[in-house]
C-alpha cells in the first residue's frame, strides 16, 4: 500500500503578514499591501508543499478569514445592512481562535456564483489540486438563526431541511471547482459533529447530506473529523458517502478501530496543529507502521490533526515537511 | 466609595494613547501631542499636560541609557493615570488603568514566568493575532507581575480597583505544551495517544494556578489588593474541560482573603453549568452577552436574544453576582444609552437588581479611544437610566 501525504485545512499566515494584518485594522497599512504580502505566501506555500513531496496541495486558503467566511459571504449568511465580516464573533471550541457566525435568517438558496471568490488552483500542478470546504453540518451548526428555538436548542426540522439546503450549495460549488478549476480532491472540514451532543440525533441527516454534496463528483472526496473522539461514531462513519475519512489521533480512541475493522481509506491526524513540538519523520513513520499493523486500514494518507492555522508558519512549514519525510520513509 | 445600583465597571484593556506608543520610541510628532492635548482638556487634567510634553520631548533627546528608562517608566505611569481618568470622567464606578503596562493579556504575564519560550505569532481572528509560546519546563514564579502597576495605582483614585490577571486554564490552554506533552510517537503504543493532551494541559494549568498565579495574587492582596479579576476567555474551549476552570479558579485563590471574581467572554457558556457550582467564592462572572444580541429596544426575551444564558444562571441559583456585557466591542457603533438600559433591564427582570453589575463585553483595546470613551459614557448613562426605572 502506498501511504499518502497532505494537509487539511487553513494554514498560517507568517509573522510578518501577520503584523501587516494588525497594521491594516489600525489604519497604518493598505489592503493592497497586505492582499500582495498573502499573494506572496500563498505562492510559497504552494511550492514548499510541492517541493516537500505531499500527494495533493492545497492553497493554504491564507485569504480566508475563517473557515466559514468566504461560503457565508457568498451564502449572504448575515443581517440586512451588515455583512458576514460583521457576524458576531464566536469561538471555535477546542481552539483560541475564532469565527464569525453566520446567521440563517432564510433557507439557502444557491447564488449561482462561486463561493469561493479567490483561489490559486492555477499554480498547483493538475493532477494534485485539492480543496477544502465546510461540511454541510458543521456550516448550518455552527450558524444562527431560524434552525434555533429561542433557548438555543435546535428545531429538529429546519435543520434538517437546512443540512440539505447547504450541501446542495456545497455541491455545486465543489461540481465548479472540479469543472472550471480542475480539482482533482474536495475535502470536506467537520470540526463539530465530535463534540456536537445533537450530531447523533441527526446521524442519518448528515448522511443524507454528504450524499447530497457528493453527488455527481468525480474528484476524490473525504470527510475529516476533528475537535473531538471520531470513534464515537464508528463504525457507522464508514457508511458515509465520501471515499476518505480523517480522524484526529489525539483525541481518537484507535482502539475501537482495531482488528482490521477499519474499512476504509484512513486519514490519519498524527501531526499536532496544537502543540509547537516538530515531529520526527521517523516517528511518524513508526506510528503510521503500526497503524497499518494494528487497525490495517483499506488506505492510508499522514495528515495533521487539525488545520495547521494553530502553530505559527515557520513551525508549520517543518511539520509539512516531517509529515511528507513520514509518508516517504514508510513507502 | 458607595456603589450605586447597577455599579459600572470595566473589564481590562483600552488602546494605548498614540502619544505613548510613539513616545516611548522617540517618535511622537505634532499630532500626537495635539491629540494629548485635546484628551487631558477633555479629562481635565490640564495641569499635567506640560510635564507630560516635557517627558516626551526629553525622551527624543536622551542618551544616558538610565535616565532614558526613568523617562520611559514615567510616561508609562503617565498612561496609567490617563487611562484611570478616563474611566472616572466616563462615569464607571469600579476601574483599573486600562492595563497600560501591559504588552497584551496573555504575552505580558508569560514574559514573567518561568519555564515558557516564545515561538511566533498566530491568528485568533480576522486579522488579529497574538504571540504564543510553548511550555518547555515546570512553570514557576518569578516576579510578582502586576504589582508595580497596582502600587503606582492604588493612592491616585477614590474608586475601588479591580486588578486583571489572566488565569491558569488560560495561559495553559492558549501556550504550547512541550514539557508535560513531550512523546515519543516512535516507541508509542498507538492506542495510548488518545485522552493524552487533556492530561498533559491539565498538569500544566494546575502547575500555573499554585506556583504562578496564586503567589501573585497574594502579593497583590498582600500590598492591600481587594478585587482581582481573573480572566479566563478560553474556559470554555474545551467543554468537558471546565472543571478543570473550576479547579485552576479555586486553587489560585485558596486560602487567600480576597474577593475574587471570573471574567470569560465569546464563550458557549452553556457548557459551564452546572461545573459553576462548585466555584468557591467567586464573587462575580464577567460576561460577554451584547456580541449575540439585537439592537432593537426592549426587555423581552425575544428582543434579548444574547443574553439567554441568564437564564441558566437563574435556574441553577448560581452564587455570586453577574457582570453584564452591555457594550459589542468588535463594533464601533455606539451603543445608545436606552438599549443599554434596556439590557440592564431585562437582566434585572431575569436574575434581580441586587445581582447585575454593568461592564462592556471585554477589553475596548481594539477600538479607537474616542469611540471606547463614547460607548463606555453611554454604558453609564444607560445605567443610570435603569436606575431612575428600578427607583
Amino acid at each position: 500500500m502506498q501511504v499518502q501525504a497532505y494537509i487539511n485545512g487553513i494554514l498560517p499566515r507568517s509573522d510578518f503578514a501577520l503584523e501587516t494584518g494588525s497594521a491594516l485594522l489600525k489604519g497604518r497599512e493598505t489592503k493592497e499591501n497586505f492582499e500582495r504580502i498573502l499573494e506572496k505566501e500563498t505562492q510559497n506555500l504552494i511550492s514548499i508543499q510541492e517541493t516537500s513531496g505531499l500527494n495533493y496541495i492545497t492553497d493554504g486558503q491564507l485569504f480566508w478569514h475563517d473557515f466559514l467566511r468566504p461560503i457565508a459571504q457568498a451564502l449572504s449568511l448575515h443581517s440586512e445592512n451588515s455583512n458576514a465580516d460583521e457576524n458576531p464573533v464566536t469561538r471555535q471550541i477546542y481552539t483560541n481562535t475564532f469565527y464569525r457566525k453566520p446567521l440563517i435568517l432564510q433557507k439557502i438558496k444557491n447564488p449561482k456564483k462561486p463561493l469561493i471568490s479567490k483561489d490559486f488552483f492555477d499554480i498547483i500542478p493538475k493532477n494534485k489540486r485539492k480543496a477544502i470546504l465546510p461540511s454541510p453540518f458543521s456550516l448550518v451548526y455552527l450558524s444562527d438563526g431560524m434552525h434555533r428555538n429561542e433557548n438555543g436548542t435546535l428545531n429538529e426540522d429546519v435543520f434538517a431541511e437546512l443540512l440539505v439546503d447547504a450541501a446542495l450549495a456545497l455541491n455545486e460549488e465543489a461540481k465548479r471547482l472540479e469543472k472550471d478549476s480542475d480539482v482533482s480532491f474536495i475535502q470536506f472540514n467537520e470540526p463539530c459533529m465530535c463534540y456536537a451532543n445533537e450530531a447523533e440525533n441527526f446521524f442519518d441527516d448528515i448522511n443524507n447530506a454528504l450524499e447530497a454534496a457528493v453527488n455527481g463528483l468525480k474528484a476524490i472526496t473525504s470527510l475529516h473529523l476533528y475537535n473531538g473522539d471520531a470513534s464515537k461514531f464508528f463504525p457507522q462513519i464508514l457508511k458515509f458517502p465520501v471515499k476518505r475519512i480523517g480522524i484526529d489521533a489525539y483525541s481518537t480512541d484507535l482502539s475501537k478501530f482495531a482488528n482490521n475493522s477499519f474499512k476504509k481509506f484512513l486519514e490519519l491526524g498524527i501531526v499536532n496543529s496544537k502543540n509547537s513540538l516538530i515531529e520526527e519523520p521517523e516517528a511518524i513513520a513508526e506510528y503510521g507502521k503500526q497503524v497499518l499493523k494494528k487497525i490495517n486500514p483499506e488506505g492510508l494518507a499522514l495528515v495533521p490533526n487539525r488545520p495547521l492555522e494553530l502553530v505559527p508558519q515557520h513551525i508549520a512549514i517543518e511539520k509539512i515537511k516531517s509529515l511528507a519525510k513520514g509518508a516517504e520513509l514508510l513507502n | 466609595m458607595n456603589l450605586p445600583l447597577f455599579p459600572t465597571q470595566e473589564i481590562g484593556s483600552l488602546q494605548k494613547p498614540s502619544w505613548r506608543v510613539k513616545g516611548l520610541s522617540g517618535k511622537a510628532n505634532e499630532q500626537d501631542i495635539k491629540e494629548l492635548k485635546e484628551w487631558y482638556a477633555k479629562l481635565k487634567l490640564h495641569d499635567r499636560i506640560s510635564d507630560t510634553v516635557d517627558v516626551i520631548n526629553q525622551i527624543k533627546n536622551e542618551k544616558n541609557k538610565a535616565e532614558l528608562f526613568e523617562l520611559k517608566k514615567k510616561l508609562r505611569e503617565e498612561s496609567q493615570i490617563f487611562a484611570l481618568k478616563f474611566l472616572e470622567q466616563a462615569g464607571l464606578d469600579i476601574i483599573y488603568d486600562g492595563e497600560q503596562t501591559r504588552v497584551e493579556m496573555y504575552e505580558d504575564p508569560i514574559t514573567d514566568i518561568n519555564g515558557f519560550g516564545f515561538k511566533g505569532l498566530v491568528r485568533s481572528f480576522d486579522v488579529m493575532k497574538y504571540r504564543k509560546a510553548a511550555c518547555i519546563a515546570e512553570p514557576l514564579f518569578k516576579v510578582p507581575y502586576h504589582l508595580d502597576e497596582f502600587l503606582f495605582l492604588k493612592d491616585k483614585t477614590k474608586h475601588e480597583l479591580k486588578v486583571p490577571i489572566t488565569g491558569a486554564y488560560t495561559l495553559a490552554e492558549w501556550s504550547y505544551n512541550e514539557f508535560y506533552g513531550k512523546r515519543d510517537l516512535k516507541n508509542l503504543d498507538i492506542f495510548s495517544l488518545f485522552g493524552s493532551e487533556k492530561l498533559d494541559r491539565g498538569e500544566m494549568a494546575l502547575a500555573l494556578a499554585k506556583n504562578v498565579i496564586r503567589p501573585n495574587i497574594k502579593a497583590l492582596v498582600d500590598k492591600g489588593a481587594k478585587w482581582v479579576q481573573i480572566d479566563e476567555p478560553a474556559a470554555t474551549t474545551y467543554p468537558d474541560e471546565v472543571g478543570l476552570v473550576v479547579e485552576t479558579f479555586n486553587e489560585s485563590v485558596k486560602g487567600l482573603n480576597v474577593k475574587a471574581s471570573i471574567h470569560m467572554c465569546f464563550s458557549d457558556y452553556k457548557v459551564f453549568f452546572p461545573a459553576i457550582l462548585e466555584m468557591k467564592n467567586c464573587y462575580q462572572y464577567a460576561w460577554e452577552f451584547a456580541n449575540a444580541d439585537t439592537n432593537k429596544l426592549g426587555i423581552d426575551s425575544k428582543t434579548r436574544t444574547g443574553y439567554k444564558v441568564l437564564e441558566l444562571f437563574k435556574e441553577y441559583d448560581v452564587p455570586g453576582i453577574i457582570g453584564l456585557g452591555v457594550l459589542n466591542v468588535h463594533t464601533d457603533s455606539i451603543e445608545p444609552a436606552e438599549l443599554v438600559r434596556d439590557r440592564i433591564l431585562y437582566a434585572s427582570k431575569v436574575l434581580g437588581n441586587e445581582k447585575i453589575y454593568v461592564n462592556p463585553d471585554c477589553g475596548l483595546r481594539t477600538r479607537k479611544l474616542d469611540i471606547a470613551f463614547s460607548k463606555l459614557k453611554s454604558m453609564a448613562e444607560g445605567a443610570e437610566l435603569a436606575r431612575e426605572v428600578c427607583k
